[in-house]
């Protein structure tokens, strides 16, 4: 997480662009920014998972068999390319990002013969219960308009935080049923038939292609996040995100 | 407040100046173009009294249904009042953003100053130019 904000960070001090995929070293939840740490104990099937607190919102994810991508965009960039007018306006969402990731991951999976489309697009399942939809505790349980489905299954989804004109907007896809996540089926579970390694070639090709088409840039490819803001990793440390205070902020 | 009156942020946070018991009290918002923007919001954050805050500074996070969202406080002063009611009725921001929707008051100095902050024509024009 600490990455990941140092991302926007980077971005918003010198207006470059950074797209960063990881998974997760062990079994994690991850609270959106706003939830209280104590829900954790309603859902007793990740209670004794690792947990940390992100910079975005909406609902906890059970990182174990998902895969995570994170982008910071400059405003200059979402001003450039934006055909929504609150893009424009340094507060609340851009659906253009949004758009442009989650419509890539879309047509990939359609590809892949997964009929995958947005939530309340057309032809969309119907609206599951407003709790459902707003209060769960997981991210994967909740809807909301453009989140990636297969059916009543939520396979992808986003959330953003701004600072300043930038962006920073972080997404997971579910790859299969976790014990720790169990109401949950992943891409394996709704018939993805090709290998794992090739899903994932096709999820981070989709990420970068959707983003770079939709902004008319081209990412260069740096193996080290770290390299890419010249960080050095204990630099990390001392950031709020390590902190006992940020973790029970809530 | 008359919204024609207040002067503002460009990141749409709006500020007017009070006299209450001999002081000068900065109460400050978010303004109703903003809240078109934000659509639909979840939660929101906000100091603790006796914060002391210098214009630019994060003073509070809003989440709407994608995003979370800093607020930047558009003067300098210590925070006096915080709108707590609003955390849990958001609805009512929506409803009065330049009244009841009031989110925090700063006590600031008698010669605080506006200069740098839109007035309500600048600010219209920002917005319509988006």
């Amino acid at each position: 997480m600490a990455i990941d904000q140092s991302m926007l960070e980077f971005t918003d001090r010198t207006g470059q662009v950074v797209l960063r995929f990881y998974e997760w070293l062990v079994p994690t939840v991850s609270l959106g920014y706003f939830q209280s740490l104590s829900q954790r104990h309603d859902h007793t099937e990740s209670k004794a998972l690792e947990i940390v607190r992100r910079a975005t919102g909406g609902g906890a994810i059970v990182h174990h068999y998902d895969w995570t991508y994170s982008v910071s965009v400059p405003g200059r960039l979402l001003f450039n390319y934006s055909d929504q007018k609150r893009s424009r306006q340094d507060i609340g969402a851009s659906p253009h990002l949004y758009n442009a990731l989650h419509d890539s991951i879309v047509e990939w999976l359609q590809r892949e013969g997964v009929p995958a489309q947005k939530w309340a697009s057309n032809g969309a399942p119907e609206k599951l219960p407003s709790d459902t939809c707003r209060c769960a505790f997981l991210c994967f349980e909740r809807r909301a308009l453009g989140d990636v489905v297969v059916g009543q299954h939520k396979v992808l989804g986003s959330a953003q935080r701004r600072l300043g004109g930038s962006i920073l907007q972080h997404g997971s896809i579910l790859i299969s049923r976790s014990t720790f996540a169990p109401s949950l089926v992943g891409l394996t579970e709704l018939g993805v038939a090709t290998s794992l390694e090739n899903l994932k070639e096709g999820f981070t090709q989709s990420i970068r292609i959707g983003f770079e088409q939709a902004f008319a840039v081209s990412l260069p490819q740096v193996d080290s996040v770290f390299q890419a803001l010249g960080l050095e990793k204990h630099e990390l440390s001392k950031s709020k995100f390590h902190r006992p205070e940020w973790l029970n902020s809530r | 407040m008359n919204p024609e009156t207040l002067r503002y942020n460009s990141s749409h946070e709006w500020v007017g100046i009070v006299e209450e018991n001999g002081e000068q009290i900065a109460i400050v918002g978010i303004t109703d173009f903003a809240l078109e923007q934000l659509t639909d919001l979840v939660y929101m954050a906000l100091p603790q009294v006796g914060t002391q805050l210098s214009a630019g500074d994060e003073f509070g996070e809003v989440e709407s249904v994608k995003a979370v969202s800093p607020l930047y406080c558009p003067v300098d002063g210590q925070v006096v009042e915080v709108h707590q009611e609003l955390v849990d009725n958001l609805e009512q921001l929506a409803q009065d953003p330049f009244g009841s929707g009031w989110i925090i008051k700063l006590r600031v100095g008698g010669n605080v100053s506006l200069d740098n902050l839109l007035d309500y024509d600048a600010y219209r024009k920002q917005c319509a130019e988006a």
